[in-house]
C-alpha cells in the first residue's frame, strides 16, 4: 500500500470512528511530519462536517440552496432577539444531549450481546446504541468495545457479563469475566463506580483490568489510580498505577497493592493438577490415560451465519503467583492430546495487548486419530481472522485463553496439557 | 425592555453567527474527532460569543467575527481536550497546535467546499448518492442504517469510505477549476 493510501486510510478511519490505537499514533506522526498530510486531514474533516450539515431530499439530491442558508437553529432565530435564541439552542441541544444514547459499540470481536430494559436480546455490531442494560460477551474468545459519550471505554473480553447503569453516574456491574477500562476525568462527586461481587472500585480517570468471579476480585492499574473497597468488611485500598490488588472473601487475607509482577515467557498445564480455570469435562487419570480436558459443544452463530457446533476445550493462561504470560518473537505453543476419529484440531490464542484485546490466533492441524498427538506450533505459525486488523500475533501480546477446538465434527478430542515455551529455552533445554 | 440599539446587536449578532455557524463547525470538527463534541463546543462558543459580543468591534469586517469566533472556538476546545486529557485519542499539544493553524486557514473557505460538495454530490451513482443519504440523514446507527440497506456495518464502512474519498478528489478538483455557474456566491 503507497503512503497516500495509508494515510487516506488511516484519516477515514478516524472520520468514522474507527481508529486503534497504533492506527491513531501512526496518524499523529504523519500529521507531525508533513504539512500534507494535515491539509488533507482539515480537508476531510471539512468534508465530513459539510457532509453532515447537508438536507437531503427523499430522492438523496442535496439542494445548493440547503447549504447556502444558514443551518436551522439560526433561521429560524432572525428576528427574534439573540438573547432568545442562544438560549432556545442551548435548550435545544440540551434535549438533544439527553436523548443520545449512554454509549455506543465501537468493535466487536466474536458474539456479543445486550440485553436492554424489557428482555430484548440484541446480537450486538459495531455502530449499536446502549442504553443500560446487560452486555455479555459469548464464549471465550469474544471482545466487544463500548464506548460513553465522554469516551470512556469499557471492553469486554473472555465469558464476561456486565451490567452497564443508565443513570447520570456511570455504574458497571462486572457479574464475571474481564473488563479493561479507560476512564476519562468524570467528576470527584460522580465517580465511574465497578462494582464486582466482591469488590467495589471508584475510578475518577484512568486505565485498569479487573477479573472477577464470584469469589474473587483482581484488579491492575496500568494509568492513575483507584480506590478498591472490599465488600466483606469495607477496609479500602488505594491502587496505584504499575500496582494490581486481589479482593476475595476471607477478611483474613491483607489487602495491599502490590507492585504489578512482570509477565512470565513460560507457562505450563498439567491436567492432573484438577479442573481449574478450565472449559471443558475434566476427566481424572485411569488406567490408560492420563488427566485430560475433553471437549464440550457450543452452539456458535454470529449474525445470519450458519450455525455451528464447536467442541472445545480451554485453559485459562496464568503463570505462578497469578503472572501473565506474555508471547515472545520465539514463543512456541504445543498441545497435547488425541482425538478418537479424524478431523481438523484448531489451536486458538486469544491474546491482549497493552490492556486491550488484540485478536485471537489460530493453528489448525489433522493429528492422527486413536494415538497421543503433540501439536507444536511458533507463535509466527499462527494466523489471525483473514483480512481482519490483527493479522499477527503482536510481539508483547499477553496470552489469556488457549483453546483447542473441533469445528462440526465431535473427533472425541480430548487435551491432556499445554505449554509456552520459548524456542531459547527449548534448545537449551535440549542441550542439557 | 430591550433598546432598539440592543435589538440591532442582537440581529447583527444572529447574522453573523448565521454566516459564519458552518466554517467554526468545520473548524471545531478538525480538532475534535467526537461530533456530540463537536456540537456541544460550538454551542459553548456561540454562547461566550454572544456575552462577549459588546465587546466586538461591530464597525469593523464581516469576516473579523469569523477570526474572532476562531479565537473563542480554540479556547472552549482548549478546556475540552484538558478534560479529555487522559484520552487516548487526543492528538498532543504540538499536533494539535498545527492541525489548529491549518484548519483556521481552511475552514474560511468553507462555504465554497461545501457548495463543491453538493456538485460531487449530484456527480455521484444514484445508489452511491442513496446511501451517503442513508448514513448522513436519517440519524440512524451504522448498524440500522447497514441493515436498511442490505449490508454489514463493515461493508458499509467501507463503501462510505470510498465514496469519500471520491468526494474528497473531486471536491478539491472542483474548488481548483471553479464553480460552476450558479453554485458560486
Amino acid at each position: 500500500m503507497s503512503t497516500s493510501d495509508r494515510t487516506r486510510q488511516l484519516i477515514s478511519a478516524y472520520c468514522s470512528g474507527n481508529l486503534s490505537r497504533n492506527e491513531f499514533a501512526e496518524l499523529e506522526t504523519m500529521l507531525r511530519e508533513s504539512p500534507q498530510v494535515r491539509r488533507q486531514f482539515v480537508e476531510y474533516r471539512g468534508l465530513e462536517a459539510g457532509l453532515r450539515g447537508l438536507n437531503f431530499s427523499e430522492r438523496g439530491a442535496p439542494s445548493t440552496a440547503a447549504i447556502s442558508r444558514p443551518s436551522g437553529m439560526w433561521r429560524v432565530a432572525v428576528g427574534m432577539s439573540a438573547a432568545a435564541v442562544v438560549m432556545a439552542a442551548a435548550v435545544g441541544i440540551w434535549v438533544t444531549i439527553n436523548d443520545r444514547p449512554l454509549a455506543t459499540v465501537t468493535s466487536v470481536d466474536g458474539v456479543a450481546r445486550w440485553t436492554a430494559d424489557g428482555g430484548r436480546v440484541v446480537e450486538l455490531s459495531v455502530g449499536d446504541s446502549i442504553n443500560g442494560g446487560t452486555v455479555e460477551t459469548i464464549h471465550g474468545g469474544s471482545s466487544v468495545m463500548i464506548r460513553y459519550r465522554d469516551r470512556s471505554e469499557v471492553e469486554l473480553t473472555g465469558e464476561t457479563v456486565v451490567v452497564f447503569s443508565a443513570g447520570q453516574q456511570k455504574k458497571v456491574h462486572v457479574r464475571r469475566g474481564t473488563i479493561a477500562a479507560s476512564v476519562t476525568p468524570q467528576p470527584a462527586r460522580s465517580p465511574l463506580v465497578v462494582q464486582t461481587p466482591t469488590a467495589e472500585v471508584a475510578v475518577l480517570g484512568t486505565r485498569f483490568e479487573i477479573d472477577a468471579d464470584d469469589t474473587a476480585t483482581r484488579l491492575h492499574v496500568l494509568d492513575g489510580a483507584v480506590r478498591a473497597t472490599r465488600k466483606a468488611d469495607g477496609v479500602s485500598v488505594e491502587v496505584p498505577a504499575g500496582h494490581e490488588l486481589r479482593a476475595g472473601c476471607n477478611v483474613t487475607h491483607q489487602m495491599e497493592a502490590v507492585p504489578s509482577r512482570q509477565p512470565a515467557v513460560q507457562w505450563q498445564r498439567d491436567l492432573a493438577s484438577g479442573p481449574a480455570k478450565i472449559v471443558g469435562d475434566w476427566l481424572p487419570a485411569d488406567a490408560t490415560m492420563p488427566a485430560r480436558l475433553r471437549a464440550v459443544p457450543f452452539l456458535f452463530q454470529k449474525g445470519s451465519q450458519r450455525k455451528r457446533v464447536v467442541y472445545r476445550t480451554a485453559l485459562e493462561v496464568e503463570a505462578a503467583e497469578g503472572r501473565m504470560v506474555q508471547i515472545a518473537p520465539d514463543s512456541v505453543i504445543t498441545v497435547s492430546g488425541q482425538i478418537e476419529t479424524p478431523c481438523e484440531v484448531e489451536v486458538m490464542l486469544s491474546t491482549r495487548h497493552h490492556g486491550q484485546f488484540s485478536g485471537n490466533f489460530f493453528f489448525r492441524t489433522s493429528p492422527s486419530p486413536g494415538e497421543p498427538f503433540q501439536i507444536r506450533a511458533a507463535v509466527s505459525e499462527f494466523t489471525g481472522p483473514v483480512g481482519e486488523e490483527f493479522a499477527k500475533v503482536p510481539a508483547g501480546a499477553t496470552l489469556r485463553t488457549l483453546f483447542a477446538i473441533t469445528v462440526d465434527v465431535d473427533g472425541g478430542l480430548e487435551v491432556t496439557g499445554a505449554s509456552v515455551d520459548t524456542a531459547t529455552q527449548q534448545v537449551s533445554e535440549g542441550a542439557e | 425592555m430591550a433598546s432598539e440599539d440592543d435589538i440591532d446587536r442582537s440581529e447583527l449578532f444572529v447574522r453573523y453567527l448565521s454566516r459564519y455557524e458552518r466554517n467554526l463547525r468545520a473548524f471545531i470538527a478538525s480538532l475534535i474527532d467526537d461530533w456530540d463534541a463537536v456540537d456541544e463546543i460550538l454551542q459553548s462558543s456561540s454562547i461566550v460569543m454572544w456575552r462577549k459580543f459588546d465587546q466586538f468591534d461591530v464597525d469593523g469586517a464581516a469576516s473579523d467575527f469569523l477570526s474572532w469566533g476562531f479565537m473563542i472556538a480554540r479556547f472552549e476546545v482548549m478546556k475540552y481536550r484538558t478534560r479529555m486529557c487522559r484520552d487516548r485519542l487526543v492528538f498532543s499539544d504540538e499536533v494539535h497546535e498545527l492541525i489548529s493553524l491549518e484548519a483556521e486557514a481552511m475552514a474560511s473557505s468553507q462555504s465554497d467546499r461545501e457548495r463543491a460538495l453538493v456538485v460531487c454530490l449530484s456527480r455521484l451513482p444514484a445508489a452511491q448518492r442513496e446511501l451517503v443519504r442513508a448514513a448522513y440523514s436519517s440519524g440512524k446507527s451504522i448498524k440500522q442504517v447497514a441493515h436498511s440497506v442490505g449490508r454489514t456495518p463493515t461493508a458499509l464502512y467501507k463503501a462510505l469510505s470510498r465514496i469519500r474519498d471520491n468526494l474528497h478528489r473531486c471536491v478539491e478538483t472542483t474548488l481548483r477549476e471553479g464553480l460552476p455557474r450558479g453554485d458560486q456566491l
